[in-house]
């Protein structure tokens, strides 16, 4: 298998994904309630971003380091 | 016409279109019914009705409306959001579908959970999905599809083959008699047609009557097509006998009509262009498909021994679509995940307030304890309708309490208490409205605590009442 360079957009949604999905169980079995939810949601969508901000980064820096 | 019923369906799929004459919102049952043929207005009632199973009929006109390309437009406008105009127009559109029968059907399963329906969907659904994917796959692979047989007077049976039009051809001709004019050859049959006056035959029987002449050996597909001969400037040359081919003396080497066969058929030999590599990729199938194992996998949990909610299916959907996406950000290629999963997101909060509608206790139910240990313990859950608790039969001593606890999900809530008890009530109301006793508060997320001793002021007995209602209003009076 080959890898291909990081697909950022597949990063990120994958991501927002899997943690909305990690959340229902929270949400479902009652362990987390609305202000929980309410502090989740956030932190979900920043570490998200910010997991997109590096990987755009690190492209970033790769194709420059390319192109020398 | 004898075509198989299945042959069609990735075609039929792709020619869809939302209609522009016939729209209330963007015109998509317009599009739908008009392919069926049959009246929109059936589609209409057919999809308000399953609106009302937990949505499932605004979650499918939705789908609609993003994967069925306008009337006048190639593409979709989920294919145009994702950039995926120019490759396989075909393919978003076809997985799209086939994950929006998924959603459909749990949202539908959702609401129908226990009649049977409700499974019978589901398996109907996955096994569709299963065979639209496989479609597809096959799409990619250019497997021919199956051309229509036409049943010409002369030849019955005769299939205008893709696949080998020569020896079809060959086969053809030999039934070909010569003409009583000693003409090169004249079908038996179907020679009339040249003529005018029948213009009902269908353009394949003219060409049918041709002489064998006329044909190379090796003529490419669409000379044998069903699509006439494009008219070229010189037809104003040609004798117009209606039926657009002349049917004067010495027409087989007719200088006009020759010329237009190769602008018929050198179109093919122009390479469409080819489609970039990266973007049929196996990640995407492998993915759906993984999701399809795991919702089955739940439903025969969901049959055989556990309860399982219906949220419990979108995001286990999720959960596997994030990780398709995931594996996609190095290793082969599937961003078409990415509208599946917010339409899952989208569902999420929908098929939770599903979870929380059991509507096969729906309706009016009316408990009258007549001793403190008649009275149900434990959480009481209804769907939606009107519970009425009548307490007023119960005698309780100062030392009895009694703690009732109610979620229901939509209606109204009353409970009507013995004059003397001491009554604490939590009510809970997402949207709607707390009567209790002389107090009275309303609106979205309603959460109250009132106490009332009644008219002996402390003693007769204590009552907890946990009242916990989605929509409507609670009523607490003596």
């Amino acid at each position: 298998m080959k890898r291909h360079d990081t697909d950022v957009a597949s990063l990120v949604f994958g991501l927002l994904f899997l943690g909305v999905s990690a959340m229902w169980p929270l949400v479902h079995f009652d362990v987390l309630g609305l202000p929980g939810l309410e502090v989740a949601a956030p932190v979900l969508l920043v570490s998200v971003g910010l997991a997109g901000l590096v990987a755009s980064l690190g492209r970033i820096r790769r194709d420059r380091d390319g192109v020398r | 016409m004898s075509e198989p019923p299945t042959s069609n369906l990735s075609t039929d799929l792709r020619d869809l279109r939302r209609s522009r004459s016939n729209r209330v919102v963007a015109g998509v049952l317009g599009g739908v019914a008009g392919r069926l043929g049959i009246d929109p207005l059936l589609l209409r009632i057919v999809t308000a009705v399953l609106a009302l199973f937990g949505g499932v009929g605004i979650v499918m006109y939705a789908l609609g409306w993003l994967l069925i390309p306008d009337e006048d437009a190639e593409t979709s406008i989920g294919e145009q959001a994702l950039g995926r105009d120019e490759t396989r127009p075909a393919g978003l559109g076809t997985v799209g579908l086939a994950a929006g029968l998924v959603l459909a059907a749990l949202l539908a399963a959702g609401g129908m959970f226990g009649s049977g329906i409700g499974w019978l969907l589901m398996i109907l659904t996955v096994v569709g999905a299963v065979l639209l994917l496989r479609r597809q796959d096959g799409d990619g692979q250019g497997v021919p599809e199956p051309q229509p047989s036409v049943d010409y007077p002369g030849f019955p049976g005769y299939v205008p083959s893709v696949a080998e039009p020569a020896t079809t051809d060959a086969e053809a001709w030999t039934r070909v008699e010569p003409g009583p004019t000693g003409e090169p050859g004249v079908a038996t049959e179907p020679a009339p047609t040249t003529e005018p006056g029948t213009p009902d035959q269908p353009p394949t029987a003219e060409r049918a009557g041709m002489p064998a002449t006329a044909l190379p050996a090796s003529a490419p597909p669409s000379a044998v097509s069903a699509t006439p001969v494009v008219p070229t400037a010189d037809d104003s040359q040609r004798t117009s006998t209606g039926t657009g081919w002349p049917d004067g003396p010495g027409w087989p080497e007719g200088p006009d009509w020759g010329p237009s066969l190769p602008d018929d058929y050198l179109e093919p030999a122009v390479p469409p262009p080819a489609p970039v590599k990266a973007k049929s990729s196996w990640l995407g199938p492998l993915t759906l498909s993984a999701v399809v194992v795991a919702l089955g996998i739940l439903a025969i949990n969901d049959a055989t021994w556990a309860s399982v909610p219906v949220s419990a299916y979108v995001a286990t959907a999720l959960a596997i679509v994030g990780a398709g996406l995931l594996i996609g950000t190095w290793f082969g290629r599937a961003r078409g995940l990415i509208g599946l999963g917010i339409l899952l997101i989208l569902a999420l909060p929908l098929s939770m307030v599903a979870d929380g509608l059991n509507l096969e206790s729906a309706g009016s139910v009316t408990v009258r304890p007549q001793s403190v240990d008649a009275v149900p313990t434990g959480l009481q859950e209804y769907g939606a309708g009107s519970v009425v608790y009548d307490l007023t039969e119960l005698e309780l001593t100062d030392t009895d309490s009694i703690t009732i606890d109610i979620d229901q999900g939509v209606g109204e809530l009353r409970v009507i208490v013995p004059p003397e008890a001491d009554v604490t009530v939590n009510a809970d109301v997402g949207l709607g409205a707390v009567e209790a006793f002389q107090t009275r508060s309303g609106g979205p997320g309603t959460s109250r605590q009132i106490i009332d001793r009644g008219d002996d002021g402390a003693g007769g007995g204590e009552i907890t009442l946990n009242l916990d209602l989605g929509v409507g209003k609670v009523e607490v009076g003596r």
